[in-house]
């Protein structure tokens, strides 16, 4: 009797091991699914694309970004890319630089009473990637993908535009023609196949030109299987909310719950300068209706070299790109900012990122986000570099989900 | 009785087994977003031109010690690598931020004036860097003892500055986690149980090694003026050349990228130079893949993508690549993993040259990597 109890017992450890490893052997094969920018994912995002190769503003320079996506599967795949506009416009719609598109930097460009506030919309287009297939673009242009790839990259929207690019793998294993039509239902699909590049171009032309770029990885979220069926609807679900009817079960990774900022404090002194501007996107987005953003609330916890803290925070609805030092203080008055090194006195500090959550269970609010350090260095001229990179992730919201609609 | 106890014990022995897998489940490779417990530089450089800023932050809230390895690979009288270390200790104190510069390293001054340069907490003394360095930086959680722990806490940046202008490039440092208890000895190995295990593979989108940069081609100084009354002058198309007959002769810009490649098999304890040979797989837009290159590499290595003919633009002699944008995976053969970042140098026709670094995106894992740092 005692023999058989514990043989009873062995069975039913092994069977508690064996559902388990059938349960996870799948999944924890390769690792869990995480949002990275330095592995291959379902979701690609660059939060910040900028062009402006006809100098609108007259600055000198030309803004222009190439864009490199590379599908890393043997199998072909058809991707999803959404540009969102959130270029500034003036609100009757003419600027004193731009009367026809009404675009304007600052509020100093519009004319009257008008604001200069950002706008949102987005543009789509899907191609075919062949296996192991890269492709690169420059945003303001028209781009065919390379055969045997298939389809058209459309150019941003603005012949100024500032906004981001988000790419999803979605169903379908064909398209026809040249021209983006696509045997797809637009679905996205079980799949961890992109990685992707930015590299923004600040140019000048004649005979003392410049050439300033920095770059940065795609973000990737990846989907918590890869098999390959496509997915139930067209609300993606970044982590889980069991309180929610769209997502109560995860298919792609949670969004970062902490974004880590390792950065110089804004500093101008004789002419040298060195600032930090920093570019936010949320998880959360509605590409299906341009007036379904969610608003987020985001706190800034930051420390100096004295380990001293200080802390500000803010609010933005779908794209914010500022420098640091204007986050909590105006143009002219850098030097009062928690991100100065006037007050904080040493030269680099850590900045954590975090935004404020919410009890909805029909939206998140996760965000992204990517840095530019600009070094102003002044000799016979004055110079500016730059260099872009991605931030750092720490820990997900528990019970919290993101909601990525697409249309 | 017994007959329940007994399949209460072997529920838990089975709950026990799972937790156990699940443990040994956690991520295992490595990263370039998450603070860890050894932070990687590959690309240090104090070579006369350009100057390099590391910044590193205690992300948690207890304080950490840090031992940190300089790799020096500068090239020795016999043309290789001279691969020696020279280590230092930190102290950050929690969440603290800190940074120091290749150049003049960190002096221990508790009276440094309010926003100069190394104004703060002094995490330590840190050495400076001979003009001419070029190498790696590697540093590792320890405790009081100066045994290794885990506490996965660091961070990390490499800043490459230009001294003569205003350039620069930036890359995150690769992190590798400790796994809870990472051993009493010197020894750490990358395998994933008691370190993050390094990549198998590596992969670097890049454009055509060599070939015109696309951007500057139609934007900038992509071409020279020939005739008219400016020849030599730069141009973007023929309406920059003044004069009757001239015309502007594009192509002229360049694209290079540099991949910065140090082995994860380090010993910092015997100064033995790890050794590599690294296979490439190309595939163009075309989807034509090539493979089969290969090259050695001993101790660190920093070279343009060009040297090896698939990744050369077939717009120069020996180039095999016919297509603007690209894609290699990059295997280790032999010697173990290795981690990189890859930098590009944007250049128009009469010069003018910008920088970005980027990090790598990789794949799999290979655990059979060992760090052995110096005694205490």
């Amino acid at each position: 009797m005692v023999k058989s109890a514990f043989a009873g017992a062995g069975i039913a450890g092994l069977a508690v091991l064996t559902v388990f490893l059938a349960m996870t052997s799948s999944a924890w094969a390769q690792t869990a699914p995480t949002v990275a920018s330095d592995r291959a994912a379902g979701y690609v995002i660059f939060p910040k694309i900028v062009s402006d190769p006809g100098d609108l503003f007259t600055t000198g320079h030309r803004t222009e970004t190439l864009v490199q996506l590379t599908n890393l599967s043997s199998t072909a795949r058809v991707v999803e890319c959404f540009y969102v506009d959130a270029t500034t416009h003036c609100t009757s719609g003419t600027s004193t630089i731009d009367p026809i598109a009404g675009t304007c930097r600052t509020r100093a460009d519009c004319t009257g009473n008008d604001t200069c506030d950002p706008s949102w919309s987005e543009t789509n287009f899907f191609i075919l990637l062949s296996p192991n297939q890269p492709e690169g673009w420059l945003v303001s242009g028209s781009t065919p993908v390379d055969s045997p790839g298939v389809g058209l990259i459309k150019p941003v929207p603005e012949n100024f535009f500032v906004g981001e690019l988000k790419c999803v793998q979605v169903d379908g294993t064909s398209i026809s023609g040249g021209t983006g039509t696509v045997a797809t239902t637009d679905t996205p699909i079980n799949a961890n196949d992109l990685k992707g590049e930015a590299t923004i171009y600040d140019i000048t032309r004649g005979a003392g030109s410049t050439v300033d770029v920095r770059s940065y990885n795609a973000i990737g979220v990846q989907a918590v299987s890869s098999n390959g069926a496509t997915q139930t609807d067209k609300v993606m679900c970044l982590g889980a909310n069991t309180a929610s009817t769209e997502c109560a079960v995860a298919e792609y990774a949670s969004c970062p719950a902490t974004l880590i900022l390792n950065h110089f404090f804004d500093a101008s002194s004789g002419g040298n300068a060195t600032r930090t501007d920093l570019t936010l996107v949320p998880c959360s987005e509605n590409l299906a209706v341009p007036t379904g953003q969610t608003s987020t609330a985001v706190q800034f916890l930051v420390f100096n070299e004295f380990e001293q803290r200080f802390s500000a925070s803010t609010r933005f609805n779908c794209f914010v790109e500022t420098q640091l030092s204007l986050i909590d203080s105006r143009t002219g008055q850098e030097s009062n900012s928690i991100f100065n090194i006037a007050v904080e006195g040493t030269l680099t500090g850590q900045t954590r990122i975090r935004g404020v959550m919410g009890g909805e269970t029909n939206t998140g609010h996760g965000l992204l986000g990517v840095a530019e350090e600009f070094r102003t260095v002044s000799g016979g001229t004055t110079e500016t570099g730059s260099a872009a990179f991605n931030l750092n992730y720490a820990g997900t919201n528990p019970n919290k989900a993101d909601f990525v609609r697409l249309p | 009785m017994r007959t329940i106890q007994g399949v209460r014990a072997g529920w838990l022995v089975g709950a026990l087994g799972a937790c156990i897998l699940i443990v040994g489940a956690a991520r295992a490779d490595v990263a370039t977003e998450r603070p860890g417990s050894i932070l990687i530089f590959p690309k240090v450089v104090r070579d006369g031109t350009r100057d390099t800023v590391i910044q590193i932050t205690n992300t948690g809230n207890s304080t950490n010690s840090l031992r940190c390895f300089f790799l020096d690979a500068e090239a020795g009288r016999s043309g290789r690598p001279v691969c020696s270390e020279q280590d230092f200790n930190l102290t950050l104190t929690r969440q603290q931020p800190t940074h120091f510069r290749a150049s003049t390293g960190r002096r221990i001054n508790p009276s440094d004036a309010f926003g100069a340069p190394d104004a703060g907490l002094d995490p330590g003394l840190v050495p400076a860097l001979n003009v001419g360095f070029v190498g790696a930086l590697v540093c590792v959680e320890v405790g009081p003892d100066g045994f290794p722990m885990a506490q996965n806490k660091l961070k990390g940046e490499a800043t490459i500055q230009s001294n003569v202008g205003a350039d620069e490039s930036k890359y995150n440092a690769i992190t590798l986690q400790g796994k809870g208890s990472v051993g009493k000895d010197n020894i750490l190995d990358l395998n994933g149980t008691e370190y993050d295990a390094c990549p198998a593979t590596n992969i670097v989108n890049f454009l055509a090694d060599g070939g015109p940069d696309p951007v500057i081609e139609a934007f900038g100084n992509g071409g020279i003026c020939t005739g008219g009354s400016s020849p030599g002058a730069p141009c973007n198309s023929t309406s920059d050349c003044p004069g009757g007959g001239a015309s502007c002769t594009t192509g002229r810009s360049s694209v290079v990228t540099n991949l910065t490649v140090l082995p994860c098999n380090l010993d910092f304890a015997n100064g033995i130079p790890g050794s590599l040979v690294l296979q490439f797989a190309v595939v163009d837009e075309f989807e034509v893949a090539t493979s089969g290159s290969t090259r050695g590499i001993t101790c660190w290595d920093s070279f343009n993508l060009g040297q090896i003919p698939a990744m050369r633009s077939n717009t120069l002699p020996g180039g095999g690549l016919a297509t603007e944008f690209a894609t290699v995976r990059i295997r280790s053969t032999v010697g173990g993993p290795f981690v990189a970042v890859a930098e590009s140098f944007h250049t128009d026709s009469i010069g003018a040259t910008g920088a970005a670094a980027v990090n790598v995106h990789v794949e799999g894992t290979d655990p059979t990597a060992k760090i052995r740092i110096t005694d205490q």
